[in-house]
C-alpha cells in the first residue's frame, strides 16, 4: 500500500476529500475521526494485510501518526 | 444431545435510536446505528429482569414440547445480571417453572459467548450420560443497570452501549435423543478482562457510596464504576483474532465445506463486526442470520433469537448450523449442529 493509497482511503473513513488530507492535518479537525473510524481504519489495514496495535490508534494526532503507525514508508 | 426446542420472551416496549436525538448530535447517534446495525430493541420496563423472561420464555418451552416438568434433570441460566448476589436465579426459575427437586440447578456468568458455552456444558452432561433432558435460558436485561435507557441516556460514553443492547429472554430445551453435534470449539484469554467490563458492584469494588459516583475518565467523561466500559477497537482486534481460526477448526473437525452450512449464526455483537467477519473468512452472505436490525445485541440470548426469528423453514427440516459466540472475558466457543426439527414458538411479550 503507497502513502497515496492510504490517503485515499483514510479520506474514505473520514468522510472527506482526499485533497483535504497531507501529512500534517490534524485529524481532530475531523468530526468524523472518532470510535468508528478506528475500527474502520483497523479493518481498512487489515484487509491491506497490515496489522497495528489498536490502542495506538487514538492517539494518532494528524495524518503522517497514521501512515506511521501502518508501517507506511 | 439433541437440540429439541426453542422459545423466547421480550418486553414489548421497542426503543428506537432517534429517542436520542434530544441530547445528542443527530451525525452522532446515526453514525454509531449505521456502524452497530440496531435500527430497534427492545427495553424491559422497571421491575423486569432477565431471569423474569426466560422464566416466561421456558413455561412457554415445556408446555409447547408436552416436556413434564419431573423430567428435566437440569437447569441452567446464563446471564451477567442475575436477580441476586446469591442464589442463583436458575433457582428461582426452578421453583416457578415447578421443575423437580432431582434436578442440576446452576448459574453460569457469561455474555456473547453464553448460548454456545451453555450448549457445550449440555453436551457434556448428555453425553456423559448424567442427564437425558435439560433446558438453558439464555437472557440479559441491563436496561438502566449496565447503561441507561436511549430516552434517558446522558453522557457520551454511555450513548453506544444504550443503542447496541437489548433485552431478552430464551430458553432452549435438549435432550438425549441424538447425536447432532458435529463439532466444537471453545477458548478464553483472561489477559482481556477489561475489554468489556462492569468494574463495580461485586467484591473487587464492593457496596459504597462511590459506586453512584461519578469521576471522569481519560476523556473527560463523568462515569460511574457500575457503567458498562466496552473498547470497542480492542474487541475488533479480538474478534479478528480469535473467530476465524475457531470456524477452520470447526470446519476440520466437522469434515463440512463452508457451502455444506444452511445457516451461519454469529453473536449478534454488531453489524460492523459481523460484515467483517463475513468478508473476512468468505462466508457465503446470504447464510449468514441476521436479526441485530430488530433486536439488538442481547448478549447471550442473541444466537437462540436469532435462530428463532430468522431461522425460517430451516428449523423445520435437516439443517446444518454453524454457531459462533465471542466476547465478555475475553471468552470464544463455536459449535456446529445437525438438526432435524427444531420445534419453536411464537416469541411472548411482557
Amino acid at each position: 500500500m503507497t502513502k497515496a493509497e492510504f490517503i485515499k482511503e483514510l479520506a474514505e473513513v473520514l468522510m472527506v476529500s482526499a485533497d483535504e488530507l497531507t501529512p500534517d492535518t490534524e485529524l481532530s479537525k475531523f468530526e468524523a475521526w472518532d470510535s468508528t473510524a478506528v475500527l474502520n481504519l483497523i479493518v481498512l489495514l487489515d484487509e491491506h494485510g497490515l496489522s497495528v496495535d489498536e490502542e495506538k490508534i487514538p492517539d494518532c494526532k494528524t495524518v503522517q501518526d497514521a501512515i506511521t503507525l501502518a508501517g507506511i514508508k | 444431545m439433541k437440540l429439541v426446542g426453542i422459545s423466547a420472551c421480550l418486553p414489548k416496549n421497542i426503543a428506537y435510536p432517534s429517542a436520542a436525538y434530544e441530547r445528542f448530535k443527530q451525525f452522532d447517534v446515526d453514525r454509531i446505528v449505521g456502524n452497530t446495525g440496531v435500527l430497534q430493541k427492545r427495553e424491559a420496563e422497571p421491575g423486569v429482569t432477565a431471569t423474569d423472561l426466560c422464566i416466561k420464555a421456558a413455561d412457554r418451552l415445556l408446555d409447547g414440547l408436552g416436556w413434564e416438568r419431573d423430567s428435566v434433570d437440569a437447569l441452567v441460566l446464563c446471564t451477567t445480571l442475575p436477580d441476586y448476589i446469591t442464589p442463583a436465579s436458575a433457582h428461582r426459575a426452578q421453583h416457578e417453572l415447578g421443575i423437580k427437586n432431582g434436578c442440576l440447578v446452576f448459574d453460569i456468568t457469561l455474555a456473547c459467548s453464553g448460548f454456545t458455552h451453555g450448549s457445550l456444558i449440555f453436551q457434556g452432561l448428555i453425553e456423559s450420560g448424567l442427564i437425558k433432558r435439560g433446558i438453558l435460558l439464555c437472557g440479559e436485561m441491563t436496561t438502566d443497570c449496565f447503561r441507561p435507557r436511549i430516552s434517558k441516556c446522558e453522557y457520551r460514553h454511555d450513548l453506544a452501549n444504550s443503542l447496541l443492547f437489548g433485552d431478552a429472554g430464551t430458553a432452549i430445551a435438549f435432550s438425549n435423543e441424538g447425536q447432532q453435534v458435529k463439532a466444537k470449539a471453545f477458548g478464553a484469554d483472561g489477559a482481556g478482562l477489561d475489554t468489556i467490563i462492569v468494574p463495580g458492584g461485586a467484591a473487587r469494588s464492593f457496596w459504597t457510596p462511590a459506586l453512584f459516583e461519578r469521576t471522569e475518565d481519560e476523556e473527560g467523561d463523568p462515569r460511574r464504576p457500575i457503567d458498562l466500559i466496552l473498547k470497542g477497537p480492542q474487541v475488533l482486534t479480538f474478534t479478528m483474532k480469535r473467530v476465524p481460526p475457531m470456524v477452520k477448526a470447526l470446519l476440520e473437525e466437522s469434515g463440512w465445506t463452508p457451502d455444506d452450512i444452511d445457516a451461519y449464526v454469529p453473536h449478534q455483537a454488531n453489524k460492523f463486526m459481523i460484515d467483517f467477519l463475513v468478508r473476512r473468512m468468505k462466508l457465503p452472505k446470504e447464510k449468514v442470520l441476521l436479526s441485530i436490525e430488530e433486536y439488538g445485541n442481547t448478549s447471550s440470548a442473541s444466537i437462540p433469537l436469532t435462530m428463532l426469528t430468522r431461522g425460517g423453514e430451516m428449523l423445520g427440516k435437516p439443517t446444518k448450523w454453524a454457531l459462533m459466540g465471542f466476547g465478555v472475558g475475553l471468552s470464544w466457543s463455536g459449535i456446529f449442529l445437525e438438526t432435524d426439527e427444531i420445534k419453536t414458538f411464537p416469541i411472548l411479550e411482557v
